[in-house]
């Protein structure tokens, strides 16, 4: 094994064993505390060109099952595990770990002592980080030096749109870095699915005629993503049944005049308690979430409060008073994570069947 | 009207009932206590440490309905907890659901159908199926057509149960037709009844458990899972355990937990409810094969892994409280009952079996792992990977460094090796690293004894490991790669040959040193107050030192056979009376249902081998003011005291050679030491069934010449009395210290805390009270005038097979408590 290191931009560095490629990277560094599901989180696309730190201090037994991909490949940069399992066991998996990441050029860094890593970054937040072979001065000065995209929609999202058929309902869905989960609930309901890029006009999905709209989840700061997309979502909510998840809840916040500021705790793992406000039910479900609604930006926007984080308040999802419109922040697809957190596709495509039965319009 | 609550208790020791009952009805006692409920308790464990509080009410009767009924009579009980108090207490609280039906007090903590599933799987079976999960499949068959009908509708391969047999339960399996034609005629003729259950077998797949809870607006969380290293075939008890749960992919895990869930809702349980499950490799299918409503070895594991606190949870849930609304003891942040508790370690449960001991006394048994439990206790090993966490665990099971040496096994022939890894013996772990070493492949090790192949590569690692460090004396690099899987300097020293101080002044003098981490729900994603800590080998150490007036109390490790409980009894007094006194206490031990660790007993716990370095590495931290060790680690005791530490022992029987034989009723005079006299206290009576212990009737004031050395440390020790002599007459004494065993029994028939006198008098915090107690024994009267304690063996004979008689006073797990008055 080789000797390799994590830095941190705060100038911290964390010696380890290199697993994966032997390349540089470079990204933003978060930890993860779910115990299961590390492929799911490396592959989806909401950790585009992030470093994840595992807090799971066993990676890999598992190996890699590309039935658990939610894209084509790792979408993160680096991966920090402590211990590293060197073969996968499971009679399902067909690689293991270090093959998939050497394959995609992803590099790892093992025998990281991720619990006090992740006490500091609790701490200071996330930052930018670097896995190199060397530690000095040079690295860390290409590591002040890096500017993070804000392109990270453009760069994750589909160039062209594509279809998923089924024989029901017609749902389009805006991908802004879509993960596969998305498209396996749709599956369940046998929809007959679009995936439209997020650069898609008004005009171009109103010709598909949706009877419903899913907004995706995806990377990035909600602020970042160009105006055009706040102005088809305030076109389509009053209209079409709308669905929006993870990055899709937080465009729908700001087309509504909701702020979004970032978390002084990010939340990535997936035991938090979240409360449905209506029925009192407390759920799980995977969290990936570094930004939040301002509650006080909420008041007079005649919307809703339908799920809330037990742990420290976060708002988990809204619903708008006048249209069949709704967000969730969470994952209700799961993979990975607790699968009772569904119910908001259920709730979406009963809207859609409503609308399909010309209930709604 | 306030609740008067009746905890029912587990009753003598033994398998599946170790002491985490008592630990969860201590905490449990607490929690309603602080509701102001009025608190019951029915239970004969003479050990049982819930049963000396004194802000209960304690009933000390055998387990039977007739003595429930007649306590919920005349108690005027409302509300019946059967959830802390092992199988036996399901047992007898389904009883008294059935025999007082719409009469009965209110259950608390499960339900009757939860209940009645656990005791049987028919009805478990069924119920599964209604609910639309998955059971073990099984057919009734009367003749042989059927049975062969049943098992090629079921496939091969089956297992037969003959149904109604004389003896004890027949099990048989059959792989294909040819094995079936052999034994059907044969199962059959072994049923009363002619009938037999064709299974489904399930032999192979792997075992899984997950803990969850549900409360009464239908939340249900997962407090963790537990993976068994060995496959369905051997008691899960037998088997070396591991949380987090590693070899499952998260679709299978999400899978089994929302199963868990529905078990729950569909068995309306309101509670703690575990449930076990056997999945297919090949296919992550799954069966639920059990369910267990109470808080049994792995709810005490998952406890001692995550820090979640289950118990408290556990009575809010039961009492009607919502979980996001339950209130817990200070120290947890709002949310701690709510958030699923995620682990940044790995925590492995490690069986400890009594067959070496029986064979070293010439008992006859059969050393072979079934489906009926033979281990007798456990220890827990935690760390940062699966190689720390099992060299940990394998470590404080064997209280010293045996756990990998090569000439172990070196007697074993290749015939022998393969039957035992085809059948388990006690030296599971050393018969698979012995078939590493031999050059077995991994994937026939895994095809051979369908242990998930993962497990084979940690071995082999620190196999490769332990060859490294042998190969490279004083070299730093190895020794620094050697801490961080988990090797300790007993061994390193051992594989170096030189002596475990050398390597550990080296090891320091290279500034290689233990780092401690907490336990706590959230794996780091909060700011949690901890008070739980484990070793390793990296950067950061969490655990700092608590104070400088603290008392380190150095628990005794895994049950083996004998006093096991009765000693956690002890040092749950010790502990709990050094608190009471004003120290800041920190607890050592990795005994996962030892009572030492019931969250109100110390200030401080760290889940640690009690190997000496390990033991001195927390000495380095905390700096104690005093250390208490159990009189039979010698060793030990040397090291602390040559260190300069003020080191007080907890008089141990097995510390001196005892002099007692066991042939006969013998006459024993019990005395408390208060470090200068010594004052007769009891007279008993021991023989081989029992132990009978009273006031003496009459006490001569005598100044014994006491012996030099630790009799003067006070404590309660006993003389043999010889036929026809006077107590308290001058005599030449052989003293020993009182047994544990006896210490509880005394305790609790005399009515009066012995062993909370002798910490006062140890370290110097005596009261006028005490001295006046002493004084006036004669005048004192005793709350019971006498009382025996009956040992238990006959489930101790059945599960080990055993033929012929043995040492009770020495052997037995379990007694029973008979109180006169």
């Amino acid at each position: 094994m080789t000797r390799r290191y994590l830095i941190l931009q705060d100038g911290s560095i964390y010696p380890g064993e290199a697993f994966g490629a032997p390349a540089t990277t470079f990204g933003e560094i978060f930890f993860h505390t779910a115990m299961t599901g590390y492929q799911e989180i490396m592959t989806n696309p909401i950790y585009h060109n992030q470093i994840v730190v595992f807090t799971m201090p066993t990676i890999g037994v598992a190996g890699i099952n590309h039935r658990a991909d939610e894209a084509i490949g790792p979408m993160v940069k680096g991966v920090v595990v402590r211990s590293l399992a060197e073969v996968s066991t499971n009679r399902l998996k067909s690689m293991s770990l270090h093959e998939f990441l050497k394959r995609y050029n992803v590099p790892g860094i093992a025998q990281i002592d991720t619990r006090a890593l992740t006490r500091h970054l609790r701490e200071t937040g996330t930052q930018k980080a670097s896995i190199v072979d060397v530690p000095d001065e040079h690295a860390f000065d290409q590591l002040q030096a890096l500017v993070l995209s804000n392109q990270q929609i453009q760069q994750t999202s589909t160039p062209r749109a594509y279809v998923n058929p089924g024989r029901g309902a017609n749902v389009v869905v805006l991908d802004f870095g879509l993960k596969n989960g998305i498209l396996r609930k749709l599956n369940d309901y046998d929809a007959n699915v679009t995936v439209l890029p997020f650069s898609t006009s008004i005009d171009e999905l109103a010709n598909l005629d949706p009877d419903g709209i899913i907004l995706s989840s995806g990377p990035g700061n909600p602020n970042d993503v160009p105006a055009d997309i706040l102005e088809l979502i305030k076109h389509f909510q009053t209209q079409v049944p709308l669905f929006g998840i993870g990055l899709g809840h937080e465009l729908f916040a700001l087309a509504n005049g909701i702020q979004l500021v970032p978390m002084q705790t990010e939340h990535h793992g997936m035991n938090h308690p979240i409360r449905e406000q209506i029925t009192n039910q407390i759920l799980y479900a995977t969290q990936a979430q570094g930004y939040q609604i301002d509650a006080t930006s909420l008041k007079d926007k005649n919307m809703i409060v339908t799920y809330v984080d037990l742990t420290d308040g976060a708002i988990q999802g809204i619903r708008h008073r006048d249209y069949p419109a709704f967000s969730v922040q969470f994952f209700p697809d799961a993979s990975p994570g607790p699968i009772e957190a569904s119910q908001p596709f259920e709730d979406f495509m009963e809207l859609v069947e409503d609308r399909r039965k010309g209930d709604l319009s | 009207m306030k609740e008067r609550v009746l905890i029912i208790g587990s009753g003598p020791n033994g398998f599946g009932r170790e002491t985490e009952g008592d630990v969860a009805a201590y905490q449990m006692a607490s929690a309603l206590l602080d509701r102001h409920y009025d608190v019951f308790l029915i239970d004969n464990n003479p050990y049982s440490f819930t049963a000396s509080r004194p802000d209960i009410d304690v009933i000390t009767a055998d387990l039977t309905l007739d003595n429930v009924l007649a306590t919920l009579e005349s108690y005027n009980i409302t509300a019946i907890v059967p959830t802390v108090g092992s199988m036996t207490a399901i047992n007898l609280t389904a009883n008294v659901v059935q025999s007082l039906g719409d009469q009965a007090p209110k259950l608390f903590g499960t339900s009757y159908p939860a209940m009645q599933a656990a005791q049987n799987t028919k009805y478990l079976q069924e119920r599964l199926e209604q609910l639309n999960l998955p059971a073990v499949q099984t057919r009734l068959a009367t003749n042989a057509g059927e049975v062969f009908d049943a098992a090629r509708e079921l496939d091969f391969p089956v297992v037969l149960r003959p149904i109604a047999t004389p003896g004890p339960a027949v099990r048989l399996q059959a792989d294909d037709a040819d094995d079936l034609d052999q034994i059907a005629q044969d199962a059959l003729r072994q049923s009363l009844t002619h009938q037999v259950n064709v299974d489904k077998s399930i032999r192979g797949y792997r075992e899984i458990a997950l803990v969850v809870m549900r409360d009464c607006r239908d939340t249900t969380l997962m407090i963790g899972g537990v993976e068994d290293l060995d496959p369905v075939g051997v008691h899960s008890a037998d088997s070396i355990a591991i949380t987090p749960i590693q070899t499952l992919s998260d679709p299978i895990t999400e899978t089994l937990r929302t199963a868990a869930f529905k078990v729950a809702r569909g068995f309306k349980v309101e509670g703690l409810l575990e449930v076990r499950f056997a999945v297919r490799p090949e296919d992550e299918s799954y069966v639920i094969t059990r369910i267990v409503p109470y808080y049994d070895r792995k709810a005490a594991l998952i406890t001692a892994a995550t820090g979640y606190p289950l118990v408290p949870v556990m009575t809010g849930v039961m009492l009607g409280e919502r979980l996001d609304k339950v209130t817990l003891p200070g120290i947890y942040a709002n949310h701690t009952a709510l958030l699923e508790p995620t682990m940044d370690h790995i925590a492995i449960r490690f069986p400890v079996f009594a067959f070496r001991e029986l064979e070293k006394a010439d008992i006859l048994t059969a050393n072979r792992l079934d489906t009926v439990q033979k281990s007798v206790g456990a220890t827990i090993g935690v760390g940062r990977s699966v190689e720390e966490a099992l060299e940990k665990a394998i470590r404080a099971a064997h209280f010293n460094n045996v756990s990998f040496s090569p000439t172990v096994m070196n007697a074993l022939t290749d015939s022998e090796l393969i039957e035992q890894l085809i059948h388990p013996r006690d030296n599971r772990i050393f018969v698979l690293m012995e078939a590493i070493r031999r050059g077995y492949t991994v994937d026939e090790l895994a095809e051979l004894t369908k242990i998930d192949p993962f497990y084979f590569y940690k071995i082999e690692q620190i196999m490769t490991l332990e060859q490294s460090v042998r190969e490279h004396p004083w070299d730093i690099e190895t020794l620094k790669a050697a801490k961080y899987y988990g090797l300790s300097d007993g061994l390193v020293a051992r594989l170096w040959n030189t002596v475990y101080d050398s390597v550990r002044r080296y090891r320091w003098d290279n500034n290689v040193l233990p780092t401690y981490k907490a336990f706590e729900p959230s794996a780091g994603e909060f700011p949690e107050a901890v008070a739980q800590f484990y070793s390793t080998f990296e950067d950061e150490n969490e655990s700092e030192r608590l104070g400088d007036h603290t008392a380190l109390i150095i628990g005794s490790g895994a049950f083996r056979l004998g006093d096991g409980a009765a000693a956690s009894y002890v040092e749950a007094t010790v502990a709990d009376e050094l608190k009471a006194l004003g120290w800041q206490t920190v607890l050592v031990n990795n005994n996962p249902h030892d009572l030492l660790f019931v969250p109100q007993l110390g200030d401080k716990r760290y889940f640690e081998p009690i190997e000496i370095s390990d033991v001195m590495n927390v000495v380095e931290i905390e700096q104690p003011s005093q250390v208490f060790v159990p009189g039979n680690r010698i060793k030990l005791i040397q090291s602390l005291r040559a260190v300069g530490l003020n080191v007080q022992v907890i008089p141990h029987e097995k510390y001196l050679p005892s002099t007692m034989a066991a042939d006969g009723a013998t006459s024993l005079i019990n005395y408390f030491c208060d470090g200068q006299a010594l004052y007769p206290v009891a007279i008993s009576e021991q023989s081989n069934e029992q132990v009978t212990v009273s006031q003496p009737k009459k006490i001569t004031e005598v100044s014994l010449n006491l012996p030099e050395g630790d009799f003067r440390q006070p404590g309660l020790y006993q003389s043999q009395l010889s036929p026809g002599q006077l107590v308290g007459t001058d005599l030449d004494v052989q003293l020993r210290p009182m047994p544990f065993v006896q210490v509880a029994l005394l305790e609790k028939v005399s009515g009066y805390a012995w062993m909370r006198m002798a910490i006062r008098y140890m370290v110097g915090q005596e009261t006028q009270q005490d001295q006046a107690h002493l004084l006036g024994l004669k005048q004192w009267q005793w709350l019971h005038h006498r009382g025996t304690l009956k040992y238990v063996d006959d489930e101790f004979i059945e599960h080990m097979h055993i033929h012929g008689s043995f040492d009770n006073g020495r052997f037995a797990i379990g007694a029973q408590l008979i109180l006169d008055d």
